[in-house]
């Protein structure tokens, strides 16, 4: 996919200069530091980085669900087809979350209500968001299970949740989550409760559903294979930072920053031979109430220079539509 | 018969988990036992002018304190009503103070632990410390108070008394679902998909929480009958001509070491109508606790 840097194409969501903070007991914990990326429209964007690097309240903070309080957006926009979904009051949100901004969750198993059918809850979302009667919601329920392949949807229509597997329910759930067209799906580590087989079957489902419904999709991940699979672009986030972004095909050729780097040296290579160990970024997380001054990642960095204790680096476009944020490349 | 096989293909799930229901109740006799208490009281209750065979409010001085025989088989009270005729219209108004208690405590329990369950914060805290005065007075006591603050006496304010002290113990029921339930993720998933608060509040999370309100439904059941009764034994309940069971027993306990008979079969119908709704309630939290389920 072309991706040009900024301006010329249209987008569909921009994140600008996002701040959370959560107030908790302990202090103050800066869990988005200035975070800003776009989405196009028909494109897969991956967010990935460790637990706890705030992937995933980034995306709740697109739909408005960080939990207030403790949770508090400082500051940023986050405008979707040029609205900026920070001002608007909640009951307006109400029309964006489920009708042109879904999402689905990393656990399958608790996405559903346990006490109604899974075609009572099928039904009854789409009624609520598409103003249709319960005949037409049906239908079209039906549709939609039988688009992410649930065999025998009218039988599975009447059955409770716990009646299906991990990888079923994860297709009802996106199932659920597409019966309103939404132009944006966030797809919050669909994949990580699934094991592998089925893993790449939901994968190849999200794939194919978003070349033919023309949805974008953000994908919150940990696992640098389901975004070689899936995204077009990557944002690598370290600690409530955005330090690199740019196309897959660059990152997993180039990886300009440390953390990145260190990111595809932790991961297992195939015929790499027996004696190599994996390698492991040294240290830990920072623990963000107290978060290391300048670059985050200069306690954990190789190539730590003095400038990066003091200054925080900005992101840098070093290719076209490449964003690094490190000192090194200055 | 298309339409016989066409609506069991449908409901094939609920079928399923109602005969599993089943299953599990037949293999609890107690809870049959109470379920069975329960419908032969209410039959009672619904057909006594039927099965009484006296008025329970005509005296008949000459026929007072009369051991049971065969034209009174629970003997006559003081002023000669018969006992039986005054059991089995008692009954009723048992039941309707039980149920009438139930219902409105609960109704205001489920909607105010919802409210301080979901929202949490300054309401959540201000509903609570309200349960708490109320938890920091004996129930009994207080439901005395206020009928005595009251002044006129009837089944009526005995309901309003007791509905004013029950409904406490309900919010806290509910409250204490919904604080795990709003964590759960088909919440978070139903307001993704665009649930408004009141939608999630009755249509995702008050389901859930249904198990432990019908089961604590069903034990309030007796426990109101039980404090009812208590309430019009000291007095404070429906007037003197009343077959009430609990002022039965305390008109009859004057004559309690002559006339055995005058307490003690309102007593026992009290006893037994309490047992019920407990074996019941028992046994309910047994069938709906989701480990015993498969």
């Amino acid at each position: 996919m072309d991706t040009v840097s900024t301006g010329d194409i249209e987008k569909l969501l921009r994140v600008n200069e996002l701040y959370i903070n959560f107030y908790t007991y302990e202090g103050v914990v800066k869990a988005i530091d200035g975070v800003s990326f776009d989405i196009h429209p028909n494109e897969t964007f991956a967010l990935v980085g460790e637990t706890g690097c705030g992937k995933s309240v980034t995306a709740r903070a697109i739909l408005r669900l960080i939990p207030t309080p403790p949770g508090k957006i400082e500051g940023g926009e986050i405008l979707f087809n040029g609205v900026d979904l920070l001002k608007i009051p909640e009951k307006e949100m109400l029309e964006y979350r489920g009708k042109k901004i879904s999402m689905i969750f990393q656990e399958p198993m608790t996405s559903l209500n346990p006490v109604f059918t899974v075609g009572d809850q099928l039904v009854e979302t789409i009624a609520l968001n598409q103003k249709v009667s319960k005949e037409e919601a049906y239908n079209i329920a039906l549709k939609m299970l039988e688009r992410v392949r649930i065999p025998d949807a009218e039988n599975a229509m009447t059955k409770y949740p716990h009646e299906f597997s991990g990888g079923q329910r994860q297709r009802i759930v996106i199932a659920m989550a597409l019966s309103c067209n939404p132009s944006l799906l966030i797809a919050d580590e669909p994949t990580t409760a699934l094991d592998v087989t089925v893993q790449a079957q939901i994968i190849n489902l999200m794939n194919e559903l978003q070349k033919n419904m023309g949805t974008s999709i953000l994908l919150i991940t940990h696992d640098l294979g389901v975004v070689a699979e899936m995204s077009d672009r990557v944002a690598v986030m370290y600690a409530g930072n955005i330090v690199e972004l740019g196309t897959t095909s660059v990152i997993f050729e180039k990886r300009y920053h440390p953390y990145t780097q260190g990111l595809f040296n932790a991961i297992p290579v195939f015929g790499k031979g027996k004696q190599t160990r994996l390698e492991e970024i040294p240290g830990s997380v920072p623990n963000l109430l107290y978060p290391p001054p300048g670059c985050r990642f200069h306690p954990r960095c190789p190539h730590v220079m003095d400038i990066c204790r003091k200054e925080k680096p900005e992101l840098i476009e070093l290719e076209p539509g490449h964003y690094v944020r490190c000192h090194l490349y200055r | 018969m298309e339409r016989v096989t066409d609506f069991k293909e449908k409901h094939d799930a609920k079928i399923k988990e109602i005969k599993y229901s089943l299953f599990l109740v037949r293999n609890s006799p107690l809870t049959i036992l109470g379920a069975l208490i329960i419908l032969i009281l209410i039959l009672v209750a619904v057909f006594a002018p039927y099965i009484a065979p006296y008025d329970p409010e005509k005296t008949n001085i000459l026929a007072r304190l009369k051991p049971p025989s065969k034209d009174h088989p629970f003997g006559t009270d003081d002023l000669g009503r018969d006992i039986f005729s005054r059991v089995i219209w008692g009954s009723r108004i048992s039941l309707q103070i039980g149920f009438t208690v139930v219902f409105f405590a609960t109704a205001i329990g489920t909607v105010l632990g919802l409210i301080a369950g979901y929202f949490r914060g300054w309401i959540d805290e201000i509903l609570m410390r309200i349960t708490d005065m109320f938890f920091a007075i004996p129930s009994l006591i207080l439901a005395m108070a206020i009928s005595a603050a009251l002044q006129t006496r009837s089944i009526y304010t005995t309901m309003l008394a007791v509905t004013f002290v029950w409904w406490p113990a309900y919010v806290r029921i509910v409250r204490s679902s919904v604080l795990s339930l709003v964590e759960s993720q088909f919440v978070e998933a139903a307001r993704s998909l665009g649930a408004s608060n009141r939608r999630i509040m009755f249509k995702h999370i008050l389901p859930n929480s249904l198990a432990p309100l019908l089961v604590q439904m069903t034990l309030d059941l007796g426990a109101v009958i039980l404090v009812a009764a208590g309430l019009s034994f000291i007095g404070f309940g429906a007037g003197p001509n009343t077959p009430e069971w609990g002022r039965m027993v305390a008109e009859g306990r004057n004559y309690m070491t002559t006339a055995w008979w005058t307490i003690t079969f309102p007593g026992l119908a009290i006893f037994i109508t309490v047992l019920g709704f407990n074996l019941l309630g028992d046994g309910l939290r047994d069938i709906l606790d989701p480990r015993l389920r498969r």
